[in-house]
């Protein structure tokens, strides 16, 4: 850390680099974290499928309110809260998994709504999850980037 | 963005805070605190000064739990950080060039 004695502009820039990096570092989520956002999204997009409208409105709930407690617990853990910057490649990440997850439920529904495939519905509800965890620390790391990166860090 | 040197940022406790809570929404005041390696006086003495610029904005949600402090800066105050920061990095461009 640079020592506040002799303190020249150079030094202030220092400062402003090692604040930014440091409040990105605490937005570093644990490993677990990301596995369970997609296996969130999976079950969803399955219960959304195989369930009726009695099984699909309590999933849909249920999916809500953990996606808000899962922000909560984020902000409480890191003392942080930080929203995606619209266009930015978090902004972009996020969309690639909420997409995914989208045509995922439409495919699924779609699927048990024609066939008796439940199988298929299930794999693609894996694939739904895959494609979210694969995705969340993408978010997070863009996220920090910009924490870390933004124009006034420079 | 314009450069405009502020010297209530300028002090190297006040540049720290405005350049953490610059790239967040919010932060909580002791995670600030511990950032900066102050004192919780200490901290509230600074954030005090920001406040009153019409920097920074501090709140006290209420809920359950211990009531956890939560700082976040206004916007003048992030115009202000960032014409600050401009200025800065003009004064270390200027520095190098004239070396």
């Amino acid at each position: 850390m640079v020592s506040h004695e002799e303190f020249d502009d150079s030094d202030h820039l220092e400062v402003v680099r090692e604040a930014r990096s440091a409040a990105a570092e605490r937005l570093k989520m644990p490993g677990w974290f990301h596995p369970l956002v997609g296996l969130g999204a999976g079950a969803f997009t399955v219960a959304f499928g195989l369930g009726g409208w009695g099984v699909r409105i309590p999933a849909m709930v249920l999916f809500i309110a953990g996606a808000i407690l899962l922000v909560m617990w984020r902000q409480r853990v890191t003392g942080l809260a930080v929203t995606v910057q619209t266009g930015g490649r978090a902004d972009h990440w996020a969309g690639v998994a909420a997409f995914s997850a989208m045509i995922g439920v439409i495919a699924a529904a779609t699927v048990a709504r024609f066939t008796d495939l439940d199988g298929v519905v299930v794999l693609i509800g894996l694939g739904v999850a895959v494609i979210v965890t694969a995705s969340s620390p993408r978010v997070g790391q863009a996220l920090r980037d910009e924490v870390r990166d933004g124009p006034i860090a420079r | 963005m314009t450069a405009r040197f502020d010297e209530i940022i300028h002090s190297p406790h006040r540049l720290r805070i405005c350049a953490f809570l610059s790239g967040v929404d919010s932060g909580e005041f002791a995670i600030v605190r511990d950032f900066l390696e102050v004192s919780d006086a200490t901290l509230s003495k600074q954030l005090k000064i920001l406040a009153a610029a019409g920097y920074l904005e501090i709140s006290k949600p209420t809920g359950r739990g211990r009531i956890r402090t939560w700082l976040r800066l206004t916007q003048t105050g992030r115009s202000a950080y960032q014409d600050h920061a401009q200025a800065l990095r003009h004064l270390v461009d200027a520095d190098l060039q004239n070396l």
